[in-house]
C-alpha cells in the first residue's frame, strides 16, 4: 500500500481496523495503537493488544527485525519485497514488510504504520519448486505474439548453453535453436497449429545449443486465446538428453535382438507361476504351429500344441527348475497339424519379483527336431553298432569255443593211439578219432550257415509258395515222423505265396520240424499244427506243438541268441534258432515265440508277401 | 602224490571224459570216478550220494552242457543240501578263454579252480595239493 495513503489511514485507528491488508499502528514507543482483522488472523493473535508492546505480543518475530522499526523511528521508511532472517525456534522465516514512520506538527516521530505478512510458506514453495526445475531440468517460457516479446526462465538458457541473460529478440529467434530439418520443421508446425486452432503440444526434438551441441529436449506450449486471437504461447522445455539417449539405444538393441530371434527362429516367451500368464512372441505361436486367434489364452495354446505324454514331466521339471534345480533346459514335443512331431527345447530362468511375491519364468524356444532325429538315428546305429559288435564277440568266443574243443580232443586222441599199443584199445581211439572230425566238420557247417544268414539278401527275394516247401521239408523227415509217430495238421489260407530265399525257407521249416520232434514230451506223441492267415502285406505263419515247452521267463530273449554252442548236435536248438531268426530277418521278416512248460510252444513267423 | 579218493566228472563230449579218465588213470590221481552226462544228471547223482554218504572228494564240471549246463549245476548245488558240502573241490574245466566268463566263474566262492581244456598231468598234480 502506497506511503501516503498509509499516512493518511493512521490518522483513523477505525479504517486500519477494516482494511483488508494486514496493518499495524503502533506508537513511538512501540506499543499498539490499532491493528487491521487480517493482521490479528495472520498472526493469530487472540486476545486484545492495544496497548501492549510490539514484541511481547509478537514474540515470534525475529530478534534483527527490531533493528528496522528503531530505524524508522528516527524518521526514515522501509520497504522490503522478501528478507529471510533466522528466526527463534532454529527456522527460517521469511518478512515482506513496509514500514512508514507518522509524525506529528513538527516533525516528530509519533509512531510507525507497518505493514507486514509472513511469506515463509510462500518462499519455502518457491524455493522447491526452483530446485524441482534443476533437477528436473525443465524451463518455463513464454511467448506474446503482438510484440514478440519473448521471456524464459535461466533453466531455458542453462539447456541451450546460453549466457544466463540471453532472451531471444523474435519469434523466429525462438525456433532457430531446433536443430534444421524435421526437428526444427515439427515445432514450427505444432507452434502453428497451436496459433490457428488452439492445440497444445508436446513433443521430443533435438535442439543445437550455444556450444554447437545437439541435445534432446521435450518441449511442451500452450496457446492463450483472447477474442479468438492467440495472444500468447506458454509452456516449458525440458533436457531430457539422457533418458532420450538411453532409451533410443535400448530401442536400438531391442530391435537388433528382435531380428536377431527372427532371423535364428527362436521364440521368446515369458510365464508367471502365480496367475499362471504365459506370454508368447510370434515366433513362439510360429514354433508351436498355433494361432493365437484361436486360444483363449497363450497357455490354452501350448497345452494344446504339447505331445500329452510330456505335459507333466514338463511341469514337474519346470517346477524341478522354479526351485533351483535342474539344468533349466526343458525338451518337450509339440504335434503339428499334419499329425508330425516337433522337438522344441525352451530354456528357462526363473526369478522372484520380490515386492510382487510372483515367479516369473522367462525363456527362449528353439526347434531341434533335426537334431533329436540325428540323434535318434545315431542312436540307433549306435545300438547296431553294438548289438552287431556284441553278436560278434559272442560269435568269436563260441567258434574259438567250439574249435578248440575239437583240436583238443583230436590231438589228444592222436596223442593216445600214438602210444597204445593194445589193438582194441586203438580202434576205441580210431572210432573217436572219426567222431571228432565229423563233429569238426559239422561245426565249420554250422558256422558257415550262421555267416551265411547274416547276409543281405533282400535284393535277391523270389516268390514261394509256402504250401510246398512246407510240404517237402515234411516228406524229407517222413523216417523220423513215422519213428516218433508224429502227425501234423496243415490250415493254410488259400495264398501261401511268400517273397523270400528257398534255401532259407527250407532251412527254417527244418528246423522247427526238427526242433519240435526233438523236444516233445515223453508222454504223447508230438502234434504240429501250422497255420498262416493273410495280413495286409504279410503272410503270418504259426507253428505250435504239444512239446515239453520253454521256460520263457528263465530263457527268455536267449533263446534265439548265440548263447548255447553248438558243437554237438545234442543242443542245437539254440543255434538253430539263431540261424533261423536271422535268415528271416535277413528276408524282411520275424519270429517271435510263446510257449508253456509241458504243453507247448508256438513260433510265429512273419513273412513278406508280392 | 597224494591218491584222491574219488572225483565226479561232468560233462557231456564223451571222448573228453575218456581223455580225462585216461590221464588220471596214467597219474594214479584217483582211486574212483564217477561220469554223468550234464548238469541236470550230476546234481541227481551228487544228492543220491549224499545219502549213501559216497560223495566225491572233487567234482570236475564242465559249462557248456545240454539239458543243465555248468552254471545251472553250480546254482543247484549252492542251493541243495548235501553234508560237509564245503569240503568238496569243484574244478571247471571248458574250452572256453572268454575272460568274461572266467571272471564269472571265479566270482563262485564254491569253485576251487578253473582249467582251460585239455587238462595236462601238472594240473592234475596241482589239483591234488589243494
Amino acid at each position: 500500500m502506497a506511503a501516503s495513503i498509509l499516512s493518511k489511514l493512521a490518522l483513523n485507528p477505525k479504517l486500519i481496523r477494516e482494511t483488508s491488508n494486514s496493518v499495524a499502528l503502533l506508537n513511538s514507543k512501540l506499543e499498539f495503537i490499532s491493528c487491521s482483522k487480517t493482521w490479528e488472523n495472520n498472526f493469530e493473535l487472540k486476545t486484545n493488544i492495544i496497548g501492549k508492546d510490539f514484541f511481547s505480543v509478537m514474540y515470534n518475530l525475529p530478534k534483527d527485525f527490531s533493528a528496522f522499526l528503531q530505524y524508522c523511528l528516527k524518521g526514515n521508511d522501509c520497504y522490503n519485497d522478501g528478507k529471510k532472517f533466522n528466526g527463534n525456534n532454529n527456522e527460517f522465516i521469511w518478512l515482506k514488510w513496509s514500514i512508514n514512520s507518522w509524525k506529528g506538527i513538527n516533525e516528530q516521530v509519533k509512531g510507525l504504520i507497518i505493514e507486514l505478512d509472513n511469506i515463509t510458506k510462500d518462499k519455502n514453495k518457491e524455493a522447491l519448486i526452483k530446485e524441482a526445475q534443476i533437477v528436473s531440468r525443465v524451463g518455463g517460457w513464454e511467448a506474446y505474439l503482438q510484440n514478440f516479446r519473448v521471456t524464459w526462465t535461466k533453466m531455458v538458457n542453462i539447456i541451450h548453453e546460453q549466457p544466463l541473460d540471453y532472451v531471444p529478440q523474435s519469434f523466429e529467434e525462438c525456433f532457430k535453436h531446433f536443430k534444421e530439418g524435421e526437428h526444427r520443421d515439427t515445432v514450427l508446425r505444432l507452434a502453428n497449429i497451436a496459433i490457428t486452432k488452439g492445440t497444445p503440444w508436446d513433443t521430443e526434438v533435438i535442439m543445437i545449443t550455444g556450444k554447437g551441441k545437439e541435445v534432446w529436449i521435450r518441449t511442451k506450449g500452450k496457446p492463450e486465446f483472447i477474442n479468438g486471437k492467440c495472444v500468447r504461447l506458454y509452456g516449458i522445455c525440458q533436457d531430457i538428453n539422457d533418458r532420450k539417449i538411453a532409451e533410443l539405444k535400448y530401442r536400438k538393441e531391442a530391435e537388433r535382438a528382435k531380428i536377431a530371434t527372427t532371423a535364428s527362429n527362436v521364440g521368446i516367451w515369458q510365464f508367471t507361476t502365480k496367475d499362471r500368464i504365459a506370454t508368447w512372441d510370434a515366433m513362439s505361436y510360429k514354433l508351436h504351429h498355433k494361432n493365437p486367434k484361436d486360444y483363449k489364452s497363450t497357455y490354452e495354446a501350448w497345452e494344446s500344441a504339447i505331445h500329452p505324454d510330456d505335459f507333466l514331466r514338463v511341469l514337474n521339471e519346470a517346477f524341478a527348475v522354479s526351485k533351483g534345480e535342474g539344468s533349466g533346459v526343458i525338451e518337450y514335443r509339440v504335434i503339428l497339424k499334419d499329425k508330425s512331431i516337433r522337438h522344441l527345447r525352451a530354456v528357462v530362468t526363473f526369478f522372484t519379483e520380490t515386492e510382487k511375491h510372483n515367479n516369473k519364468a522367462i525363456g527362449v524356444i528353439t526347434d531341434i527336431t533335426k537334431e533329436k532325429e540325428s540323434e535318434q538315428k545315431l542312436k540307433e546305429y549306435a545300438q547296431l553298432t553294438g548289438e552287431q559288435n556284441n553278436s560278434l564277440t559272442n560269435f568269436a568266443h563260441m567258434v574259438s569255443h567250439d574249435l578248440r574243443s575239437h583240436a583238443t580232443n583230436l590231438s589228444m586222441v592222436t596223442g593216445f593211439l600214438l602210444e597204445e599199443r593194445k589193438d582194441e584199445e586203438r580202434q576205441k581211439l580210431m572210432a573217436m578219432l572219426r567222431e571228432s572230425t565229423e563233429s569238426l566238420n559239422s561245426t565249420v557247417y554250422n558256422l558257415n550257415e550262421v555267416v551265411q544268414s547274416n547276409a543281405n539278401v533282400t535284393n535277391k527275394l523270389e516268390p514261394i509258395n509256402l504250401k510246398e516247401v512246407i510240404e517237402n521239408v515234411k516228406n524229407n523227415i517222413s523216417a523220423t515222423f513215422i519213428e516218433k509217430n508224429a502227425s501234423c495238421i496243415l490250415k493254410l489260407s488259400s495264398n501261401s505265396i511268400v517273397l523270400g530265399v528257398p534255401a532259407y525257407l527250407d532251412s527254417i521249416l527244418l528246423n522247427l520240424f526238427t526242433n519240435s520232434i526233438k523236444y516233445s514230451a515223453n508222454d504223447r506223441p508230438p502234434s504240429i499244427e501250422i497255420k498262416t492267415t493273410n495280413s495286409g502285406k504279410n503272410l503270418i505263419l504259426s507253428f505250435t506243438d504239444n512239446g515239453k515247452g520253454i521256460d520263457l521267463n528263465k530263457f527268455g530273449n536267449k533263446i534265439f541268441g548265440m548263447n548255447k554252442t553248438f558243437h554237438r548236435n545234442k543242443n542245437a536248438r539254440g543255434v538253430g534258432l539263431y540261424i533261423t531268426k536271422n535268415q528271416i530277418e535277413a528276408m524282411g521278416g520275424s519270429i517271435s515265440v510263446t510257449s508253456e512248460v509241458n504243453v507247448g510252444t508256438t513260433f510265429t513267423l512273419k513273412f513278406i508277401t508280392p | 602224490m597224494k591218491k584222491i579218493n574219488s572225483v565226479c566228472i561232468i560233462d557231456d563230449d564223451s571222448i573228453y571224459v575218456y581223455i580225462v579218465k585216461r590221464l588220471m588213470d596214467e597219474c594214479n590221481f584217483c582211486n574212483s570216478i564217477i561220469e554223468f552226462e550234464n548238469g541236470k544228471e550230476g546234481i541227481e547223482g551228487i544228492i543220491n550220494l549224499n545219502a549213501t554218504k559216497n560223495l566225491p572228494n572233487i567234482i570236475f564240471l564242465d559249462l557248456s552242457m545240454p539239458i543243465m549246463s555248468g552254471w545251472e549245476f553250480l546254482d543247484s548245488f549252492a542251493k541243495a543240501t548235501i553234508s560237509n558240502k564245503e569240503d568238496i573241490k569243484i574244478i571247471v574245466m571248458s574250452s572256453s578263454i572268454n575272460p568274461n566268463e572266467i571272471e564269472m566263474i571265479k566270482a563262485y566262492p564254491m569253485v576251487t579252480d578253473y582249467i582251460v581244456k585239455p587238462i595236462t598231468p601238472s594240473d592234475l598234480e596241482k589239483i591234488a595239493s589243494y
